[in-house]
């Protein structure tokens, strides 16, 4: 990975170093001026070891989280480099035809260029000191049967190399690591590589048939099997090797080569690095510019790729993970809060005895440093575990896909430092502010250990703060009103009556009246739904920040009605609960006690809350658009198996006919032929567009025009009805009306990113207004360039393909319009790229039957059922997995209940024994602990639960209304009682110690202690 | 103060205690608080234990009244040895049969001044309805009716202490047992808080055990008891 939330990694790393070293030398400077400060702080930490323990395994959540996101980034980028440097081999970089020099216009493009080339590339290339060697190649993509063996394969690389060069290339060996040598095989000779002789079952000896062409079966016997390959086409599993003059013969292409390879310096792993170097000194190098050529630096370009995926995992997970790393924050202040209360009259007596205000503050902090740096260390490694596990479960959940991609465990020293110092950073920030929030104390009020007046509120500083944070919240709103930024305007929005509160309490009103009020505005302003806003703004973009500040204002609105209301919920549990006689005391003191203590009470309810709303919305959202993938119809437009062509060396004239001939298909009612043209660039006519910019466009046929159930998210007016779009009509237009056509939905802006879509460079409809949210479209006029033909034509899009295709690989990407208007503006009937079957009902795996019908045809199938439900089940599982990573959350809120249960047993001492005293038993002690601690954790889940739920409801219609009317609200009640049920168990475990602790307490022992 | 010595009942005994030692053990050193002490106070009598600090009173109080359990010798409360009865007896016991006022501040902070009253009655099972008019009799007579909703924060040192009162009087217990009951309160809520003692111990025939600092306190009483270094030295009747 090198950027995360595009910074470079190394910047972040070096940044957060400076800061981590400065705070080092402060700390450091804190020892050297009062080694006494250090002396206090550690014997603080080391006081009650096993609380120590549990404020240690809360504090490092928030590094912890950060970790996880780090390490499933670094596995990410580190499997697709690993899968890449495997794969390719010692192929770094290639060259072949560019499709975008100006040397093609008005001529087709070529498929390959002069073999007499290669001897000046080869000069000058091998002349580059990144370069090692360089090896000219004919390669394409056939299919092959193993006639011994009986087994076929639509999707191999045939690949003719210069037996020259190629041992200096790549040296090839046979799995008994006897040399292979391409010059020594005979005319009918080949060399298979291990993976493709798995795939045919191939043995040395074995003859294999090679299709050229429409009955054209070359036979070859398979002279070695080789580990080495040079060369590989996409999704291809095998590779056939044998010299170049043979493959120019075979394909009639003499003297022309596809590619020349080159492998740089250094092993497979290392030479990627003079990648960029030679790029810089050759790629624009003469022979290559004026013979239409380009570099490709493959290797590089994929290690980048990984690099950009794998930060984009960190990206992912950091925003799922930021109420988790939020409540992680509050707990450090919770952890510190009462840390402090515990010690204030210490801390009087300290203050007393003529201990400076600084001094309290630093003694604070270096005991936070001790907590923060050992947490940030503990918080590393596990979050490398728990990102390690997360990879393990992510490589079984996706392994049926693919069975070449390997997703394996790894993390980069960069990362585990970032993660560590971010971590130390953070807990040091929060240990600081609250060092300096609470040594702000009272001698007398700390030293008898006398609760802090509640005050009037008229202070300076709350005039401030609700100054700046109304008049801020205020500016907010109103330039991201006119900017049309939604996650900005709510936040505004929020800060308003937070500052209005502050501003009332300054007045005089009473704290719980204000703050009420401000809580009932907040749960107002978040729990209205989308459409009240959208009637405000049409315009509004809005993406992830927003579900995070809903879900922080949301839980603080409703935390702040709930505390400020404890007498209503008191008298509710005490007339219910409190009626069972043999209870009764137990409820009301565990009630009562959490409700007095509001602040640390209230935070703990935050953090459970808000990370139960976080996961039930998320889970909701998950469970509404995996319950679309039901709609098998919508997913695959009516049609049962799709057919890819991957060669043309044997395209099918027609299929229909050939099905009608073929009787092992004759379980096959109806075909539809696809032809995307990809050498396509498109200008939008009417944007700010001025250059080409590549795409694709696919002619469809009568067939499909006619009978494909695919829907239409998006049309111009004529298309509207009462229920959505006329597809049908949409369909029929386009059959009927040359140059009309439709786009796939990823041609379209949205006003939302909610969707972690890499960049694509491809043509887009930037209209203005024109966003796949709106309800209608205009007609957008797009004029299409054909590279091969040069001619250039215009077409007329009148509609959207539905977004819900964008999860599947069944429709191409690009414009799509009927195939005669393609033909006649080209001039190129070009070939098939893909076909659409239906089947006799209920026929048993008709993919395996038609891919074995049309095998030498290179055409590879996919069942769409069986890919809908291997969909269905990877999400549903990636879910899961992200789901139990958004948990992680609830340890913080667990972790809290158990330092709150830890701290009330030393806190409460007394009163335990007062309680015992009049005649508790211990069994009523432990009950009324373990009530206290239920009483948080259930009313912190139940509000999340209800809050969730709400908004989880406003979500699903935001969706219903602006992007598919289709999706239902599903309520997971199952999932949402495992997790609610889960968490309150954990906490009682948690606090179940303390609990039995307090029970313990011998009561006269309790009264004497002060 | 009004110094009115009440003469009860005191021919039946109600706490036996013999030859009772209590010895703090904490792996160091070992303190032993009470030695040897046997005593023997009647139903309806008012006694104070006096002392100076660390003599063992407060001791004394604690394992007789069960809160703590003794090292050696023997305690009966009403014929029945503190010993051989469980926690779970005792506890009810307790919740029953015994009162117990401590020095100020011994209120669960989170309750009410009714609720503290009420918490006796609801552990010994009492119902809710029934548990919470006992609570606002026991406070009227101790004249805090205007005060039964105010938590102890918001209360005097003279109210909490009198709360503290009807706490302990609430389930009319046999046994009074009181730790420096105005150890904490100015000389006039010092003098009511007896005033409402000796008021309670004269009309209720109610046992009970103070112990005290105060020469003034104890000569309200009519039996006063000395003690020094875990022995009872004197007992004055």
């Amino acid at each position: 990975m090198d950027t995360i939330f595009g910074a470079p990694v190394t910047s972040i790393a070096l940044t957060l170093f400076i800061v981590f070293a400065i705070i080092f030398i402060f700390v450091s400077y804190i020892i050297i001026r009062n080694p006494i400060l250090l002396r206090m702080a550690f014997r603080n930490v080391i006081r009650r070891p096993a609380r120590a323990g549990l404020i240690m395994s809360g504090l490092m959540l928030a590094t912890a989280i950060i970790s996880i996101a780090f390490t499933t980034g670094d596995s990410v980028t580190y499997s697709i480099k690993n899968e890449a440097t495997s794969s390719l081999r010692e192929l770094d970089m290639f060259i072949s035809i560019d499709e975008e020099s100006q040397l093609w216009e008005n001529q087709p493009l070529p498929e390959y260029f002069d073999e007499n080339l290669y001897q000046q590339i080869r000069t000058e290339f091998e002349a580059d000191p990144g370069v090692e060697s360089t090896l000219a190649v004919l390669s394409k993509t056939v299919a092959v049967i193993n006639v011994t063996r009986k087994q076929f394969e639509s999707n191999a690389t045939m690949i003719g190399v210069d037996e020259q060069n190629s041992a200096k290339f790549e040296a090839l060996y046979d799995e008994l690591n006897q040399s292979l040598e391409i010059s020594d095989l005979g005319p009918n000779e080949i060399f298979i590589d291990i993976a493709g002789a798995e795939a045919l079952e191939a043995k040395v000896g074995d003859v294999i048939q090679i299709v050229l062409g429409p009955n054209q079966l070359k036979p070859f016997i398979v002279k070695g099997i080789s580990e080495g390959y040079y060369f590989k086409g996409r999704g291809s599993s095998i590779t056939i090797m044998m010299p170049l003059k043979r493959v120019q013969n075979l394909l009639g292409k003499e003297g022309s080569l596809s590619r020349v390879l080159i492998t740089n310096n250094g092993d497979p792993y290392e030479g990627v690095k003079y990648s960029n170097g030679i790029e810089e000194r050759l790629g624009d190098s003469e022979v290559l510019k004026s013979k239409g050529l380009k570099l490709v630096p493959i290797k590089a370009d994929l290690v980048e790729l990984a690099n950009s995926i794998g930060s984009l995992f960190v990206t992912f997970f950091t925003t799922f993970g930021l109420f988790s790393i939020g409540v992680g924050l509050l707990l450090i202040f919770l952890i510190f809060s009462m840390l402090a209360a515990e010690r204030k009259s210490e801390m009087g007596m300290a203050r007393a005895v003529g201990m400076q205000k600084q001094q309290l503050i630093r003694l604070f902090m270096l005991e936070g440093a001790i907590y923060g740096l050992g947490s940030a260390i503990i918080g590393v490694l596990a979050g490398i575990g728990i990102g390690l596990l997360l990879i393990v479960a992510a490589s079984n959940i996706f392994s049926g896909n693919s069975d070449d991609f390997n997703l394996s465990g790894n993390v980069s020293f960069i990362s585990a430092l970032t993660s560590f110092l971010l971590g130390a950073v953070i807990t040091f920030a929060t240990v600081f502010f609250a060092s300096w929030k609470i040594s702000n104390l009272n001698i007398v009020r700390a030293i008898r250990d006398i609760p802090d007046p509640q005050g009037t509120g008229r202070t300076k500083s709350n005039l401030i703060w609700s100054l700046v944070l109304t008049i801020g919240g205020a500016i907010l709103v109103g330039t991201s009103f006119s900017n049309n930024q939604f996650p900005a305007f709510i936040f505004g929005l929020a800060l308003i009556p937070i500052g209005l509160s502050l501003l009332f309490r300054w007045i005089g009103l009473a704290q719980n009246i204000v703050l009420t009020g401000a809580g009932v505005i907040l749960v107002i302003i978040f729990v209205l739904p989308a459409s009240v806003w959208d009637s405000l703004n049409e315009n509004w973009t809005d993406n992830f920040a927003s579900f995070f500040i809903t879900g922080t204002f949301l839980v603080t609105g409703a935390v702040l009605i709930f505390m400020n209301n404890n007498k209503p919920i008191l008298a509710f549990f005490v007339n219910t609960l409190g009626r069972i006689k043999s209870i009764a005391p137990i409820v009301k003191s565990a009630v009562s006690y959490p409700l007095r203590y509001g602040f640390r009470t209230g935070l703990s309810v935050a953090m459970f809350s808000v990370v139960i709303f976080a996961v039930l919305v998320n889970s909701m959202v998950v469970e509404g658009f995996n319950n679309l993938l039901n709609d098998k119809e919508r997913f695959a437009g009516g049609y049962d198996t799709v057919g890819y062509v991957l060669s043309d060396l044997n395209p099918i004239q027609d299929m229909q006919i050939k099905i009608d001939s073929t009787e092992e298909l004759s379980f096959v009612t109806e075909v539809s032929t696809f032809r995307t043209v990809s050498d396509t660039e498109g200008l939008v006519i009417d944007s700010n567009q001025t250059d080409f910019i590549s795409t694709n466009i696919t002619g469809v046929d009568d067939n499909f025009m006619e009978s494909n159930k695919f829907r239409i998210s998006l049309a111009t007016e004529k298309y509207v009805t009462e229920t959505g779009f006329d597809s049908k009509a949409v369909w029929a237009d386009l059959k009927n009306n040359p140059g009309f056509a439709v786009v796939d939905s990823g041609m379209l802006p949205a006003k939302n990113s909610f969707a972690f879509d890499p960049d694509d460079d491809n043509l887009k409809l930037n209209v203005e207004g024109l966003f796949m949210e709106n309800e209608v479209m205009d007609e957008v006029k797009v004029k299409v360039r054909d590279l091969e033909s040069s001619n250039e034509y215009e077409v007329t899009v009148i509609a959207v393909l539905d977004e819900f295709l964008d999860n599947g690989p069944i429709i191409p990407s690009g414009i799509f319009t009927s195939q005669q208007f393609l033909f006649e503006k080209t001039g190129v009937n070009s070939d098939a790229t893909r076909y659409f079957f239906r089947v006799e009902d209920s026929y048993i795996d008709p993919s395996a039957e038609i891919e074995s019908g049309l095998f030498e045809h290179a055409i590879q199938t996919l069942d769409l059922e069986e890919t809908l439900t291997e969909l269905q089940s990877q999400q549903r599982s990636f879910f899961d997995l992200l789901t139990g990573f958004m948990l992680l959350g609830l340890v913080v809120g667990i972790v809290a209940l158990g330092v709150i249960s830890a701290r009330a047993v030393v806190e409460r001492r007394h009163a335990i024994g007062v309680m015992r005293a009049i005649g508790f038993s211990k069994r009523m002690v432990l009950l009324t602990f373990l009530g206290e601690s239920s009483f948080i954790a259930i009313m912190g889940i139940l509000l999340g639960i209800v809050l969730g739920i709400v908004t989880g409801i406003n979500v699903m219609a935001d969706i219903r209304d602006s992007a598919d009317p289709d999706i239902k609200t599903i309520i997971p009640w199952l999932k949402f009682a495992l997790i609610g049920i889960g968490a309150y168990f954990m906490c009682l475990i948690t606090t179940l110690i303390p609990a039995l602790k307090a029970s313990e307490v011998a009561p006269a022992e309790a009264l004497r202690y002060e | 103060m009004n110094k009115q010595k009440q003469v009860n009942n005191i021919t039946d005994p109600v706490i036996v205690a013999e030859n009772v030692t209590k010895t703090y053990d904490n792996g160091r050193i070992k303190v032993k608080a009470l030695n040897d002490v046997t005593l023997t106070v009647n139903r309806g009598e008012m006694v104070a234990v006096m002392g100076p600090s660390g003599c063992g009173k407060t001791t004394l109080l604690n394992c007789l009244s069960g809160l703590d359990d003794i090292s050696s010798g023997t305690v009966k409360i009403n014929n029945t040895e503190l010993s051989t009865m469980s926690d779970k007896i005792m506890t009810k016991y307790r919740a029953q049969r015994m009162g117990y006022i401590f020095q100020a501040f011994n209120l669960l902070p989170v309750l009410t001044a009714r609720e503290n009253v009420e918490m006796p009655l609801l552990v010994s099972g009492t119902a809710s309805k029934e548990a919470k008019e006992s609570a606002e009799n026991a406070l009227d007579l101790v004249g805090l009716t205007d005060w039964m909703e105010h938590y102890p924060a918001e209360l005097s040192g003279g109210q909490i202490q009198r709360v503290t009162i009807a706490r302990s009087l609430v389930n009319t217990p046999e046994i009074v047992w009181a730790d420096e009951p105005t150890g904490n309160l100015d000389s006039e809520n010092a003098k009511d808080v007896m005033n409402m003692i000796l008021k309670l111990n004269a009309e209720n025939n109610q046992t009970f055990v103070i112990v005290t600092h105060s020469d003034e306190v104890a000569g309200l009483t009519n039996r006063t008891i000395f003690m020094r270094d875990g022995v009872i030295e004197r007992d004055s009747k």
